[in-house]
């Protein structure tokens, strides 16, 4: 058996300690990039150890490493390529600072609309779009940054970017309340500071540019719309004492409206009629939530030349009777001012719907079976989950040779009717349908109406459960209703929303036969390469010939 | 000029001469057409037709196909011997770097025309609407990719007198470079990270190129690429006057 002898000699030495070296600075990179400082520290100590290691033991070699011609002529070429690199940085820094960019989408998906650019415009004070990403969607931030970069360039600098690792920085991420990829765009103080008062939640759904610029609009439409709830007729209202979560509440519907970027507050109608007091000027609409007692005259009267001034009511009203309020009742004042100027009134009937939905438990209960198509319902009956659900609701009359625009947004069912003998439904909870005295179905549980001349609008809505906190997001189509009629009373979305033109993108699925599909697979995957291969298998035989 | 001119004509006959080319292109043109039927099979049933699909495709092929192409063309030379008869002959070391690497863009740039071809099945069938300026964005992208993958490969190439050596090289190498898109995986400085995902050829094209923006950053970063790789694969042959 042959022994192979080893010789260490000093030149080996001196080359595995030069390895060491890389080694180190390999290791140190790697250590510094998962901000590891021990690893880093212990590279270095390595690397200066290898070095040390290679003088001492071949002093010649790193002698000449240093000095010799090949170092010389090599250094030359390492300066001179590093000089190459810096001028190609200085240059790549230089264009990426300019903002070079075309979109060549033939949708245009990366260029900001005239519409933007007008909002834009009219900002008047410094916007910061903070942005959380931790390193895993490092690809999707500089996605978005194609995005947000054009709001700076075209706001003259008045839109920033900020981006937020939420796992090195939570105590900035809870702040916002902020998530891994959550958008979110404040107002900033004039310190330059983020105001937390101001903070809008952007959904980036597909990174559009309707998302973001509503966002902007909602933060510059921020406190411009007023609602008022009233308080003096024992109405529902939000809760006026903190930490009080009864179910009865609207503090959620009033909550909905605060993400809007809508402020929100309480008012006496009755104080103000007595006190004489006109509705203030800057409310975009007045919330009347179940009352328990009658309007005044004087609080009619109110009412009236707030709505001839082309004022906003959303009216939500019980089946009174039961509750024994009394409100709206057939012949009261204020459902006759209605009637008679509006088209529309309450009934003294509760709607009974035999054909209930499967969210209901009872035909006292009832469904959005048929929605008007306007825009208070674009957000209902879209599935099972966006229908209404009125408990115990009371039913409207719509006037079809109205004095002003009017209409139905909810009806129930063909087969409901209105229930009128009340009494006998309120001490025995029992109901049936009576020939001549009940209202034949369908039932109207909701109306509308306008007056061009004044701008004046109302929503009459037969129910106020469906927007109490117990209700208001089962079904979602409860706040739906409450969002749409807040929203026609006032254009908040026209003013907010940016109308954005659709966007050209490829249909989801395509139309191509099995037939066609075999063709294309033959001629891509066989008869291209193949041709290919031909020529190449000609190539082949013409040299092997000659 | 005249010099690259020469090196140029001469390394694309080899091309057109060489039935390891064809090869090389059938191989080529049968991933990418297996890609884009991936694609079409998928949007028929699945999802959307994307129209940067052969582009997104060849940002990771292009790192097998480039040193594939390119590890011969100076190791080869040097193996047998004619990179001596090279050095002596009346064109400069600029010349023989430029020449071989626009005639390996050159028949890159011919297999990818090919591929533009299969859009021709998109025109053909009125269901299919693809976003054409993405198309176009992302050729032009791929075209740049392509063409600093190939400038890489061929610096391994001056590097080693073994292609086998300058292909694994300039793969491992190219493969860093792609990764590197991944990089916050690993970081744990999202800053570092992206300071790192700008060094990387994905950083530059997947976000931008491959989604319909031209950027200027990115045009400069891959010309930048093929400068510097280019440079030092001039280097790498001028080193051997003096070794």
């Amino acid at each position: 058996m042959n022994e192979r002898e080893i010789v260490i000699t000093k030149s080996g030495l001196g080359q595995i300690a030069s390895l060491g070296v890389i080694i180190s600075v390999i290791m140190a990179v790697l250590g510094g990039l998962r901000n590891d400082n021990n690893a880093v520290l212990a590279a270095i100590i390595f690397g200066i150890l290898s070095l040390g290691f290679w003088i001492l033991i071949n002093p010649k070699s790193f002698i000449q490493v240093i000095t010799g011609r090949q170092a010389r002529q090599g250094t030359l070429a390492v300066l001179s390529t590093l000089l190459l690199i810096i001028v190609v940085v200085m240059g790549y820094v230089y264009v990426q600072r300019e903002v070079i960019t075309f979109d060549l989408t033939s949708s245009g998906t990366f260029t900001l609309s005239q519409t933007t650019r007008t909002v834009l415009s009219r900002l008047n004070r410094d916007i910061q779009i903070t942005a959380f990403y931790s390193p895993d969607l490092l690809a999707v931030r500089e996605l978005d940054d194609q995005f947000f970069r054009q709001y700076t360039v075209e706001s003259n600098g008045h839109v920033s970017r900020v981006y937020v690792d939420p796992i090195a920085q939570p105590a900035i991420a809870d702040r916002f309340n902020a998530r891994d990829g959550d958008v979110f765009i404040s107002y900033l103080t004039p310190d330059g500071e983020v105001d937390y008062n101001t903070i809008q939640y952007v959904p980036m759904e597909g990174r559009q540019e309707r998302d973001l610029t509503t966002a902007i609009n909602r933060l510059l439409a921020q406190g411009n719309f007023i609602a008022y709830f009233d308080i003096g007729h024992g109405n529902l209202t939000p809760s006026l004492i903190p930490g009080d979560t009864s179910p009865e509440n609207l503090s959620i519907a009033a909550g909905l409206l605060n993400d809007s970027g809508w402020v929100v507050y309480a008012l006496n109608l009755k104080e103000l009629a007595q006190n004489n007091v006109p509705i203030p000027d800057d409310a975009s609409v007045i919330i009347i939530s179940r009352p328990t007692e009658q309007f005044s005259p004087q609080v009619v009267n109110m009412l009236r030349e707030y709505l001839d001034n082309g004022g906003s009511l959303l009216i939500m009203a019980d089946a009174n009777n039961l509750t024994g309020s009394g409100f709206l009742s057939q012949g009261s004042l204020f459902n006759a001012y209605l009637w008679e100027n509006w088209g529309i009134r309450m009934l003294d009937a509760v709607i009974v719907d035999e054909i209930t939905g499967t969210l209901a438990q009872s035909p006292l209960d009832n469904v959005s079976i048929w929605v008007a198509d306007i825009p208070i319902t674009s957000g209902i009956n879209i599935d099972e989950e966006t229908t209404t659900l009125f408990h115990i609701s009371r039913a409207i009359e719509v006037n079809d040779d109205p004095p002003v625009n009017n209409g139905r947004i909810i009806q129930t069912s063909p087969l409901s009717y209105g229930e009128t003998d009340l009494e006998r439904l309120g001490l025995t909870n029992e109901y049936g349908y009576d020939e001549g005295v009940d209202i034949p179905g369908p039932m109207t549980s909701a109306a509308y109406a306008y007056n061009d001349a004044t701008n004046g609008k109302i929503v009459l809505i037969g129910d106020s459960d469906f927007a109490t906190d117990a209700r208001i997001a089962s079904p979602r189509g409860n706040a739906e209703l409450f969002l749409g009629a807040v929203d026609w009373l006032t254009n908040f979305s026209e003013q907010i929303t940016f109308g954005f033109e659709a966007r050209a993108a490829s249909l989801p699925t395509i139309f191509i036969s099995p037939a066609q599909l075999d063709q294309i697979n033959y001629i891509i995957l066989i008869i291209i390469p193949g041709l290919v291969m031909i020529m190449g298998a000609g190539v082949w035989f013409i040299r092997k010939r000659r | 000029m005249t010099g690259t001119l020469t090196i140029f004509r001469r390394e694309m006959g080899q091309y057109f001469a060489n039935p390891v080319s064809y090869f090389i292109a059938a191989a080529f043109l049968l991933v990418t057409g297996f890609f884009f039927i991936d694609d079409l099979t998928r949007s028929v049933t699945i999802n959307a037709v994307n129209p940067a699909a052969v582009p997104e495709f060849l940002s990771f092929g292009m790192i097998f196909f480039a040193p594939v192409i390119t590890m011969r063309m100076l190791a080869e030379e040097a193996r047998e011997g004619t990179m001596e008869l090279l050095l002596t002959a009346p064109v400069n070391d600029l010349a023989i770097v430029l020449g071989k690497f626009l005639s390996a863009w050159a028949y890159y740039s011919i297999l990818l025309l090919i591929t533009i071809a299969y859009q021709i099945i998109y025109i053909q069938n009125d269901s299919i609407q693809p976003d054409y300026g993405i198309t176009v964005s992302a050729y032009i992208g791929i075209w740049l990719y392509g063409g600093a993958c190939l400038a890489v490969g061929l610096a391994f190439s001056a590097l080693t007198e073994n292609q086998i050596v300058a292909g694994f090289l300039s793969m491992i190498f190219l493969l860093a470079m792609w990764l590197g898109d991944n990089i916050g995986n690993i970081a744990a400085n999202i800053e570092l990270a992206n300071v790192i995902r700008q060094l990387t050829l994905q950083g530059h094209f997947s976000t931008s190129f491959a989604a319909g923006i031209l950027r200027g950053e990115d045009v400069v970063y891959y010309v930048g690429i093929i400068g510097i790789a280019l440079f030092i694969a001039i280097q790498l042959v001028e080193s051997r006057r003096w070794r």
